[in-house]
């Protein structure tokens, strides 16, 4: 009681700090055109490019609007804007999350070219709009199921161990979800983590978790924005069976130097970036650190604290610009994290990744650009001990070639198509001999290559102010390739080493199976009245890279795997709806949707799968069909001091696997729960900006338990005590609830641009189930007993002090 | 690799012991139980070949099946003779020893007439001698409060060489143990002292030591810990332990080892999912009815020796559960006043005792 006081306080104390005045007071009239081309009837066309003030950057999807929103548009993805209006005095607005609103006031006699700069930083507070795309979008663009967040957004909310993470932000809107706090990845309407393609500058990503999932990979002063697609999916993405994560990182600013960083108990990080040659070559360099090890060596554990555990990641971007139309950047992007238990296991994985990208502006209408990635992500697993110490590793390289162009021909068209091409090149499989001692057999296994090819074409069609269709056609083919030697099994009978009857080598890139289909994406929007629209959605998604998992959830260190002629991709075909309504000017958005996945060829393992070093992968494998459907409940309030919405999630997900052989089926055959099925999500989000940049947050969440196998009975064998378990999935553990609070003050030092960020997580300490598993309390207790695991079991507060100049 | 992943899911992060906590919790369990178990084996040591039949039962131990009828057979179908109930539910086949090379399977017939086979399972070639070594260790462990409680363990290594010819061995080790429990000789106008009774017992445990020697090229094993005893009251009077070292099948080690796979878990991400440990019996008649419990031909070695308490290198402690008569107190557990209540005890002594 005491706390609700507390808050209810601080509330009424918050909500009373605001001003305002006319931004347009002191701004001087610009005039676009001349008289020499002045109309005298009829609109103008005014366009430029909106940038950020300094770096000159594009920014696209920023607002512009004239008089209030009497003429209004957005800028294109290359911060192009076109605005139709007569000729005449105007007070003009633009906005774009994370920036300061730009104010003009124009005087236009007739067409002209004008760029618009914004600057970065908050934006007033009564004027604050919280999301990271233009006002009303949610209603006006065809596409649904888009989850975006503003990073600055997302910087008040309440964090885990000091660090803003992107993936858990997600996770408190709706369809998003994860296992718990140390789960890998997310889950997103119905979908395993491997099925959601992260991209990082357009380039895929195969990790995006430091530290068991405690804390996201992405640092929080390199990304520039970041959206969620789980619903419709523009053609030019695919690759992965339920969703999109797209995170776009900053560029280094091309007119002055800045930096900026954060530092706390557990982790810090730092930022610079500035011009090489002023408005021509700009650098940026971010690195974050962690040094937990002080904190081990103060556990009274000898284990904990004869323990390591480190990560880092750093970002290096070079940009160049040729000219106006031209410009180039290279980029270089590395995680790493390492873990060692005492001297009794280690792991530590690492991604990379170098690119090259060009953007062209061939005229205002059409922009092309080209991205060459190579990125890697390597693994390592470390037994120390005995006569079987080992380490295992893996390593996923890849090589992308992603052209697309951008075309613009009017309003009402947005045309873009390329092709894409991704090429796995995995390195062998080895496990070795760790240590002296060790007398383990070395392995080495060679893990299949293959190319996945993409041509894809995207076209937005504004058909009338009411009526929005979005087409979109993806061909997709993969080839397995060379060398492999590849098992041939009995037909008729389930895969095993016993039903192997001949082996077919190949060698070096010769085709060894091919799959390809076409991934047609339809988004239709009818507005229906004002500030109202119902969209509807049909994606086709194939999968042709799998995550292969033995454990409870995926784990950092599960190996990737290609598809080949025995693990067919797996497609996806979702269907979603929803009905969106805007309230008071679009200050509050509303949503309800609904939709259903159908998944082929899903992989499910057999009971006790060996999953490393195995040339026969295959036959500890099986593919079955999984359904997903939900409906999803949207509130939220993004303009204004106070925002925040409330969201609540019903789904179900379901997977069905048989076999040859009917004891190999799981289940019996029958449908049962994926195990990070959660019929019930709720989210509750409040973030109160306040004077100074300060502002307030608080996360409510709760999640109906996730689904495990049970023991059902036990009985001894030659004095060991065998469990009998249930069928997989049959039970489900307790919901999960958690009260997060944070508080950033702003300008902690004056003439400083400065936070502090405090923040609880877990405000209540409640001890949240993350599994259940079972133990013999004392040996003089034959019938093991359930207990939960919670990976939180008490509030923890975080402390982060972030400078910026 | 099965063997990192079980030691992952011991020591499962950091983090998660740093912050996470372990509480009992309710599980209301829908499964009334009634599904049958057999399991036991053949050996090459006579009067080891035994099997035990229950039925399961939920949240607590198998009832055992009584009246059974249990004949064992070669892969020839030669007959080997009945078991003998020696109690409820626990058969064996008395002076009986396996030939190594031989495969053998059981047949159970119950008292309601449903009939049950396992499969064949071939007892291995070799079997080379064990040798046992122990240590007296302390280990600091958490308990289940996550409260840091010094426990003292004597710990038993097995060494032993594998011939060069054989392969692909495959052992497991397991640990009968034999104590002597003298009741209290409360003083008495007669001086009689009551017998003393000889306590066989095998301490249940979740895991097994296992050894699958397809993934090493040693043809040694040293040292290797099998078996972890924790230090209690029965350690008072002598107490023999009996290490046998057994080489099993291939398909034996993999159903060992996915039983130690569960043992293991302690539901972290690492945790291998649970499933159900599917052994080699089948209902003659309904092939859908699941069977637990697993049929081993096991080629056996062992290694005994027996402790006293002076061989501790510290005093062994328990006030309230040993049985000698100190002066200063008359209440005794039930054991001290009829050594016969202890489970599994016997006046009969081992000939080796």
């Amino acid at each position: 009681m005491r706390v609700c006081i507390v808050i209810l306080f601080s509330l009424t104390f918050l909500t009373s700090i605001s001003a305002q005045q006319d931004p347009w007071l002191d701004k001087q009239w610009i005039t676009i055109g001349s008289d020499s081309t002045r109309l005298t009837t009829g609109n103008v066309i005014v366009t430029g490019q909106v940038k950020v003030k300094g770096s000159g950057e594009a920014i696209s999807g920023a607002s512009i609007s004239a008089d209030g929103f009497k003429y209004f548009n957005y800028s294109d993805p290359k911060g192009k804007y076109i605005l139709e209006l007569p000729p005449g005095k105007y007070k003009i607005t633009v906005r774009h999350i994370g920036m300061k609103a730009g104010f003009y006031r124009w005087i236009v006699v007739s067409g002209g070219v004008l760029n618009l700069e914004l600057e970065e930083g908050i934006t007033d507070l009564e004027e604050l709009v919280v999301t990271a795309r233009p006002i009303d979008s949610n209603i006006k663009q065809s596409l649904a199921g888009i989850a975006t967040l503003g990073i600055n957004e997302i910087k008040t909310l309440p964090v885990l161990m000091g660090e803003v993470d992107i993936v858990k932000s997600l996770q408190l809107m709706p369809g998003v979800s994860s296992i718990g706090e140390a789960a890998q990845g997310f889950n997103v309407r119905g979908g395993r983590p491997d099925q959601n393609l992260t991209l990082f500058n357009d380039a895929p990503i195969f990790n995006t978790s430091h530290a068991l999932g405690f804390v996201s990979t992405f640092n929080q002063d390199i990304v520039r924005d970041f959206s969620l697609y789980k619903g419709s999916v523009p053609a030019q993405f695919g690759g992965r069976a339920s969703s999109i994560l797209e995170i776009n990182a900053n560029r280094g600013n091309f007119e002055k130097w800045n930096f900026q960083g954060g530092a706390g108990p557990i982790s810090s990080r730092v930022t610079i970036d500035g011009p090489i040659k002023k408005n021509k070559t700009s650098i940026l360099l971010s690195g974050r650190a962690a040094y937990p090890n002080w904190i081990l060596r103060k556990v009274s554990d000898p284990n904990v604290n004869s323990s390591s555990a480190s990560f880092y990641d750093v970002y290096l971007s070079l940009s160049h610009r040729f000219n106006s139309n031209s410009s180039i950047e290279s980029n270089f992007y590395q995680s790493n994290d390492g873990f060692l238990f005492s001297n009794q296991f280690g792991y530590d994985w690492k991604s990379s990744l170098a690119q090259i990208r060009w953007t062209g502006f061939a005229d205002r209408k059409a922009s092309p650009n080209i991205g060459v990635t190579y990125g890697e992500f390597k693994t390592n697993l470390i037994d120390p001990v005995g006569q079987t110490a080992s380490q295992l590793t893996n390593v996923l390289r890849y090589v992308q070639v992603k052209p697309v162009i951008n075309y613009i021909p009017n309003e009402k068209h947005s045309i873009s198509g390329g092709f894409e091409t991704m090429i796995y090149l995995p390195k062998d499989e080895v496990l070795k001999a760790y240590g002296d001692i060790s007398s383990i057999i070395p392995k080495r296994i060679n893990k299949e290559s293959g190319l996945e090819n993409s041509i894809f074409a995207n076209h937005d069609f504004e058909i009338s102010d009411r009526i929005s269709l979005t087409t979109g056609l993806r061909f997709s083919s993969y080839v397995q390739l060379g060398p492999d030697s590849v098992f041939q099994y009995m037909d008729g009978v389930p895969k095993s080493t016993a039903s192997i009857t001949d082996t077919a080598n190949y060698k070096n890139f010769k085709k060894i199976a091919s799959y390809n289909g076409f991934e047609p994406r339809v988004a239709l929007r009818f507005s229906t009245f004002k500030n109202q629209s119902l969209k509807v959605s049909y994606n086709r998604m194939r999968q042709y890279i799998h995550q292969i998992s033995n454990t409870a959830s995926p784990t950092p260190v599960d190996l990737w795997q290609v598809s080949t002629s025995h693990l067919p991709p797996q497609v996806a075909d979702n269907f979603s709806a929803g009905y969106f309504w805007n309230l008071k000017n679009n200050t509050w958005e509303t949503s309800i949707e609904v939709y259903y996945k159908n998944l082929k060829s899903l992989i499910e393992y057999k009971d006790f799968p060996e999953l490393y070093v195995n040339n026969h992968l295959e036959t500890e494998l099986l593919t079955g069909k999984g359904q997903a459907s939900g409906i999803e409940f949207l509130i939220r309030k993004i303009k204004g001091s106070l925002t925040g919405w409330v969201s609540y999630t019903y789904s179900q997900t379901r997977i069905k696997v048989n076999s040859l052989e009917s004891s190999e089926a799981i289940n019996n055959g029958d449908w049962f729960a994926a195990n990070y099925n959660k019929p019930h999500l709720f989210n509750f989000v409040l973030n109160k900006r306040m004077y100074n940049n300060s502002a307030f947050s608080a996360t409510l969440s709760y999640a109906s338990g996730r689904p495990f196998t049970a023991i059902e009975s036990s009985y001894i064998a030659d004095g060991v005590v065998v469990p009998v378990y249930s069928l997989r999935n049959q039970y489900t553990i307790p919901a999960y609830i958690r009260l997060d609070l944070s508080l950033t003050i702003g300008n902690v030092v004056r003439k400083l641009d400065d936070s502090l960020s405090i923040s609880i997580y877990n405000l209540f300490g409640r001890d949240n189930a993350y599994s259940v598993f079972y133990q013999r309390p004392s040996s003089q207790f034959f019938i093991p007993k359930p207990f939960q695991l919670s990976i939180l079991g008490a509030a923890l507060p975080s402390l982060t002090y972030n400078l910026k100049f | 690799m099965k063997a990192f992943t079980m030691k992952l899911l011991r020591q499962f992060g950091i983090f998660v012991i740093l912050t996470a906590c372990i509480s009992p919790i309710d599980i209301r369990i829908n499964n009334t139980g009634g599904q049958i178990i057999i399991s036991g084996q053949v050996s090459s040591i006579e009067d080891r070949t035994t099997i035990s039949i229950g039925r399961t039962a939920s949240g607590r131990l198998p009832e055992p099946k009584e009246g059974a009828q249990v004949i064992l057979f070669d892969m020839y179908d030669n007959y080997y003779g009945s078991f003998h109930e020696y109690k409820p539910g626990e058969y064996i086949l008395l002076g009986f020893s396996g030939v190594p090379g031989m495969g053998y399977k059981v047949q159970v017939t119950l008292d309601d007439g449903r009939i049950y086979e396992s499969a064949i399972e071939v007892m291995p070639e070799y079997a080379p001698a064990v040798s046992v070594t122990h240590q007296f260790n302390e280990r600091v462990a958490a308990d289940l409060d996550g409260d840091n409680v010094s426990q003292r363990f004597i710990d038993l290594f097995a060494s032993t060489e594998i011939p060069e010819e054989w392969e692909s061995p495959y052992f497991f080790w397991s640990v009968d143990e034999v104590y002597l429990l003298s009741p209290t000789d409360f003083p008495d106008p007669f001086g009689s002292i009551p017998p003393p009774c000889f306590v066989y017992q095998k301490i249940a445990t979740n895991k097994r030591a296992l050894y699958n020697g397809s993934v090493v090229n040693s043809r040694e094993i040293q040292n290797l810990l099998v078996h972890e005893r924790k230090v209690d009251r029965t350690f008072l009077e002598r107490h023999y332990l009996t290490t046998y070292q057994s080489s099993i099948t291939q398909k034996a080690y993999e159903y060992w080892s996915k039983v130690n796979t569960l043992a293991f878990s302690r539901g972290s991400i690492f945790d291998t999912p649970p499933a159900q440990v599917k052994g080699n019996f089948h209902n003659i008649a309904n092939d859908d009815e699941i069977v637990w419990g697993y049929f081993q031909a096991t080629h056996e070695t062992f290694d005994r020796f027996f402790l006293l308490p002076t061989d501790f290198p510290y005093t062994l402690l328990f006030p309230t559960e040993s049985c000698t008569f100190d002066g200063t107190r008359w209440d005794y557990p039930p054991y001290c006043l009829n050594c016969l209540s202890a489970p599994n005890s016997s006046y009969t002594r081992p000939d080796w005792f």
